[in-house]
């Protein structure tokens, strides 16, 4: 009789069935800007804190970068690392999604806040030639910080002792490019920025790696640094190819210490120049308010 | 729509089976337990046998079973607190199968049965369930807790077989003792062990 096959047929087929195991784990994600974001400012998101809940596993991921929820802005990448101008004046959500190799995802989304809080002021000064200051405020449990950067390069009037652009719109933009003993004693109420300076505002700007772009953006709250060149030994050199901005510390008797920001390249380094070399300069002054 | 029409088959089946002569109505319990995704859970059935010789009847049956399982974790890597994840599951299920009877006494008679199942399931699965650390200020959270599931609903065919023991208690009364296999194509099947109680006629 074939009848008894069929119940034994159907109990391994049913058996079959319940034993086809499944992978049932997505990966942990979370990812977080290095540097506090600012409009404009290009900033690097770390999701290297991410992991698979599967041993030996590894992980893909995917940025929407603006946060439309439409479309992927990178394609998959072993890189958690990305880096991106941000696009928010004030917030919006930046989206993540991490694949492990089985294929399941994990989708993050977060919103970004950025806020600035800056005024721009055209201060009374020693010098002939007024400039602006951008004057950044932060607020904290115990003090205040008021924070004010010349907003242009300082521009003197014509004089042999340092260079001045022939056309009166490269003088505004460019300002002069002068010898340190000269930016180091300009005015009394504002200093030439210290390397110490100038690394606060370089890790203001998003650190060493992205400073370089971030100091050149051309964004209201951003000093907005150009790229007059160097003049040594009479001759001006690298003009809009680079920007050299004397810190107050000198590095011997004849040389010291400049911020050196360069075109198409997202990076800030300080160099040791000749003090007699004519180079950019922007001044700045600080109060801490102690509550 | 498609619980309408599972509705209808069923009314319809049993009261083919319920309009022929020698039959029976069984209620049971259920304990299930599901080895693909390890949830356990119960259910109960009702199901209508028609006799059409003496070793061979005509069954038709339905249920509801509702399934879960919690897993413990409870860790923390990486500053990340891994929390518990849950599966849920529940099902309607309706099946027809031959009922083979073998009966060794008046008292005590065992059945097989196999046939066709057509099941409406609806399961959730947790992929994960984490809580993050806390964010700087310039990062803005509904919450810190991440949630990712998968969800697995819609109507499934595939098969149930299995086995029971009845013992008779009256005059028009059996109480029965099964095992059964279900195997559901690209959804969840499970294995049960059941009791329950019948009425012949």
């Amino acid at each position: 009789m074939k009848t008894p096959v069929i119940p034994i047929l159907f109990l391994s087929v049913a058996l079959l069935a319940s034993c086809d195991s499944t992978e049932m784990t997505s990966p942990v994600v979370v990812f977080d800007a290095l540097t506090p974001p600012i409009y404009k400012f290009k900033v690097t998101l770390d999701a290297s804190g991410s992991f698979s809940t599967e041993e030996g596993d590894w992980l893909e991921y995917r940025w929407d970068l603006n946060g439309d929820h439409l479309a992927w802005e990178t394609d998959w990448s072993n890189n958690p690392v990305v880096t991106l101008q941000f696009p928010y004046e004030h917030n919006g959500y930046i989206g993540l999604q991490a694949r492990d190799q089985n294929g399941n995802i994990t989708e993050l989304y977060q919103g970004f806040y950025t806020n600035v809080n800056y005024g721009i002021i055209r201060p009374n000064t020693d010098l002939e030639i007024d400039f602006r200051t951008i004057n950044y405020q932060f607020s904290f449990p115990d003090h205040h910080w008021s924070w004010m950067w010349a907003y242009d390069n300082i521009q003197l009037p014509g004089s042999a002792g340092w260079y001045n652009f022939p056309a009166s719109a490269d003088r505004a933009l460019y300002g002069t490019l002068m010898p340190w003993p000269v930016a180091n004693n300009l005015e009394e109420d504002y200093r030439l920025p210290s390397k110490a300076d100038w690394q606060k505002m370089i890790d203001f700007c998003g650190g060493a790696a992205l400073a370089g772009f971030n100091l050149q953006v051309k964004a209201e709250h951003g000093l907005q640094l150009t790229l007059p060149g160097l003049v040594t030994a009479g001759q001006l050199r690298e003009h809009g190819k680079t920007g050299y901005y004397w810190t107050g510390d000198e590095a011997d008797e004849d040389s010291a210490w400049a911020l050196k920001i360069t075109e198409g390249s997202d990076e800030a380094e300080f160099v040791i120049l000749d003090k007699s070399s004519l180079a950019s300069v922007r001044l700045m002054v600080e109060f801490i308010n102690y509550r | 729509m498609k619980k309408l029409i599972i509705s209808l088959i069923l009314i319809a089946g049993a009261g083919t089976l319920w309009s022929q002569d020698k039959g029976s109505l069984t209620i049971s319990g259920s304990y299930m337990y599901m080895p693909q995704y390890r949830m356990h859970g119960a259910g109960y059935t009702l199901s209508l046998q028609h006799s059409l010789k003496p070793w061979l009847s005509l069954e038709a049956g339905g249920g509801y079973t509702l399934g879960a399982r919690t897993i413990e974790r409870n860790e923390t890597v990486n500053d990340v607190r891994l929390l518990n994840l849950n599966y849920h599951h529940a099902a309607y299920s309706l099946y027809a199968a031959p009922v083979l009877k073998a009966r060794s006494s008046r008292a005590v008679s065992l059945e097989l049965y196999a046939g066709p199942v057509i099941t409406w399931q609806s399961n959730v699965f947790d992929l994960n369930r984490y809580e993050m650390p806390e964010s700087p200020d310039y990062i803005g959270r509904m919450t810190n807790i991440v949630y990712v599931n998968r969800v697995l609903e819609g109507t499934f065919f595939g098969g149930i077989a299995g086995f029971r023991v009845n013992l008779r208690t009256g005059e028009n009364w059996e109480v029965n003792l099964g095992v059964n296999a279900t195997g559901i194509i690209k959804a969840v099947s499970s294995v049960n062990a059941s009791i329950g109680i019948r009425y012949c006629w």
